[in-house]
């Protein structure tokens, strides 16, 4: 039986850390022998408008056949798809508060994929990620007990709708992609610890960053703290202004350096001491994981936290936000790290870590060992397949 | 027996506390500025809600029939004016958050420039941490983190919650006139509203104007007040080395 994935974004060009875990988690599943496939929109991926950007139809990508169907722009009223409504005429919608269903409305998607995934239903196990779209909650309908949620979820006011919450509880399995995204998801919709099966998610565990080859090229020196994957809603508002105050207060030399798609404003003053890197190749991004002295992810909002991952396997201790139980389950666990509860405990974080680079060393080891052990592709399709059943 | 708390004495304790610290940072010293500052705020918090339904009398018989016919046009326009109204006092909420936000931005910059307290000596109480790490070295490094961090003169980040505001204020400084209109009068409705729409519309759009350049003004200032923060950290930077 195909397994099919299905997703609103899909592709070569596409952004974004569920589109990535997507493509990766296809050839993992591909690589172990299962027959795959992706279903996703002609879109590109949620930072472009919502229009045709690939050509719809079958296609491939890494060896997977790729499926795309028409993407629809957001509507303004409340939408419920032809294939529901074909299926489940009698099911009260209204019971949702209408804000909620407008919520989901607003989302692109994409009816005729809808139409297939009822068409094939009784031919495939679908994969649904992640949970707020529509591909995701009206296709989990649709598909029934032959879906499986992939939600990477995280605590966000949207998780709490009651949309959502009927997802979830509807799900006979889901997969998490982390312990703390399974805890928080067992605590939040009050499900049985069976139905969330913890998958994991994968790194390529292959790259080596040269540290003195990124700080000779961009003129480094002094601590470097790093922040990477900066967009909108993960913090890094909050990192400049603890960084800009810590500083304030001891005076020593530090240079906090951040990248990603969306880095917000730097004020000109700050220029010394916070800085955008800008685009970085690859190698470069594994190269700044190993030359700094501590990765930084003050990000309340993840299900994994990829960049957490790389910079422990780059050897490189991390700092992260007690607020986020994904990843402050994942310090606790690994040892990799510790976390900070408020502007007090960042800065004895830092005064602790930056002077005494034995401890610093000692952390980023065994943040690189449990990467190591936990973050395998071929592991994370094995328990997939397992629990898709 | 176990006594009885005293209230009154640690409600007095208490508020010789607060004394303490305002007269430390000196929040009461005399400012009139401030004080003037803190009237105008006052005044928003009257004035920022717009009601569509204020009292309508009259003393004469004419004008008694006038303000029955007013209150019964009122009544069956509310379904078109009101959605407008409570998107504007929505917006205003945000725009007096914002406000405020500012003003407790000022007095903590003013502040930026003083010694810190000294770090204080507190020790770590007793009870451990949900979820510590089951390695006693990595448990003894959070612990340390967690006591150092409490002894850690506290930071605000009033500029935290500017920033953190500003898409909710964009989100609400564009009122819409025309939102789906459905139910039974439905089709009257949309007639009604399209007729209205000479009336109507135009004042929206004015008003859409001012809550559009004031979401830019607060942006700006909210630039500002980073960028001089961030000077005043380098000032205090290069005082520490």
């Amino acid at each position: 039986m195909t397994i099919t994935i299905v997703i609103p974004w899909y592709g070569p060009d596409t952004a974004g850390g569920a589109e990535a875990q997507a493509r990766a988690l296809a050839g993992a599943l591909a690589a172990q022998g299962a027959a795959v496939e992706v279903w996703t929109t002609d879109g590109r991926d949620s930072y472009a408008p919502p229009v045709a950007y690939y050509p719809a139809g079958a296609g491939e990508l890494d060896g997977i056949l790729v499926r795309r169907f028409p993407i629809e722009p957001p509507h303004t009223t409340i939408h419920i798809p032809p294939a529901i409504r074909r299926t489940a005429a009698d099911t009260p919608w209204s019971v949702f508060p209408e804000h909620e269903l407008r919520l989901l409305a607003s989302l692109p998607s994409s009816d005729a994929l809808l139409d297939a995934v009822l068409a094939e239903r009784s031919t495939r196990r679908y994969i649904f990620l992640p949970y707020p779209f529509p591909t995701t909650f009206w296709g989990m309908q649709l598909a029934g007990d032959r879906g499986v949620l992939l939600p990477c979820l995280h605590d966000e006011p949207y998780a709490r709708y009651s949309t959502y919450r009927a997802l979830f509880a509807q799900a006979h399995t889901i997969l998490a992609n982390s312990a703390g995204e399974r805890a928080f998801a067992l605590q939040l919709y009050g499900l049985g610890p069976a139905r969330v099966v913890l998958a994991g998610e994968g790194i390529d565990l292959s790259p080596v960053g040269d540290g003195a080859r990124f700080r000779a090229a961009r003129g480094l020196h002094g601590p470097l703290l790093y922040c990477s994957g900066v967009r909108a809603g993960k913090n890094a508002e909050l990192l400049i202004r603890y960084t800009r105050e810590y500083w304030a207060r001891r005076g020593r030399p530090l240079t906090l350096l951040l990248s990603g798609r969306e880095v917000p404003p730097i004020p000109a003053a700050l220029a010394p001491l916070v800085q955008d890197l800008g685009y970085l190749s690859v190698q470069e991004k594994h190269d700044a994981y190993a030359a700094v002295d501590l990765f930084i992810n003050p990000s309340t909002i993840e299900s994994f936290s990829i960049v957490l991952m790389e910079a422990w396997l780059q050897g490189t201790p991390a700092l992260v936000n007690a607020a986020c139980d994904v990843t402050r389950t994942a310090a606790v666990e690994s040892g990799g790290g510790v976390s900070f509860a408020s502007f007090g405990e960042f800065c004895a974080a830092l005064d602790l870590l930056l002077p005494d680079a034995p401890l610093r060393r000692e952390l980023g080891a065994r943040g690189r060992q449990w990467v190591r052990a936990n973050c395998r592709w071929d592991n994370v399709a094995a328990r997939t397949i397992a629990a898709i059943g | 027996m176990p006594t009885e708390p005293d209230v009154a004495a640690a409600l007095a304790a208490l508020r010789e506390a607060v004394r303490v610290r305002r007269a430390a940072s000196g929040a009461d010293a005399p400012d009139p500025l401030r004080d003037e500052l803190r009237r105008a705020l006052d005044a928003v918090e009257v004035t920022r809600v717009v009601s569509a339904h204020w009292p309508l009398s009259a003393t004469t018989l004419p004008g008694k029939l006038v303000a029955q016919v007013n209150k019964v046009v009122r009544r069956l326009l509310r379904w078109y004016i009101n959605p407008i109204v409570e998107q504007q006092n929505s917006y205003n909420v945000a725009v007096a958050r914002a406000l405020r936000l500012f003003a407790e931005a000022y007095d903590d910059l003013g502040r930026t420039d003083s010694p810190l307290p000294p770090r204080s000596t507190l020790e770590r109480g007793p009870g451990g941490e949900v979820g510590e790490p089951q390695d006693p070295a990595a448990r003894s490094l959070q612990h340390q983190i967690a006591t150092r961090g409490r002894a850690e003169p506290a930071a605000r980040f009033v500029e935290l919650d500017l920033v953190a505001l500003g898409p909710h204020l964009a989100q609400r400084a564009h009122v819409h006139a025309h939102w789906p209109l459905d139910g039974q009068f439905a089709l009257v409705q949309k007639l009604v509203r399209q007729y209205l729409r000479w009336l109507i519309n135009p004042i929206v759009e004015q008003q859409n104007g001012a809550n559009a350049a004031i979401v830019d003004a607060l942006a700006a200032l909210t630039r500002r007040d980073d960028e001089l923060r961030a000077r005043a950290a380098v000032r205090r930077a290069r005082r520490q080395q």
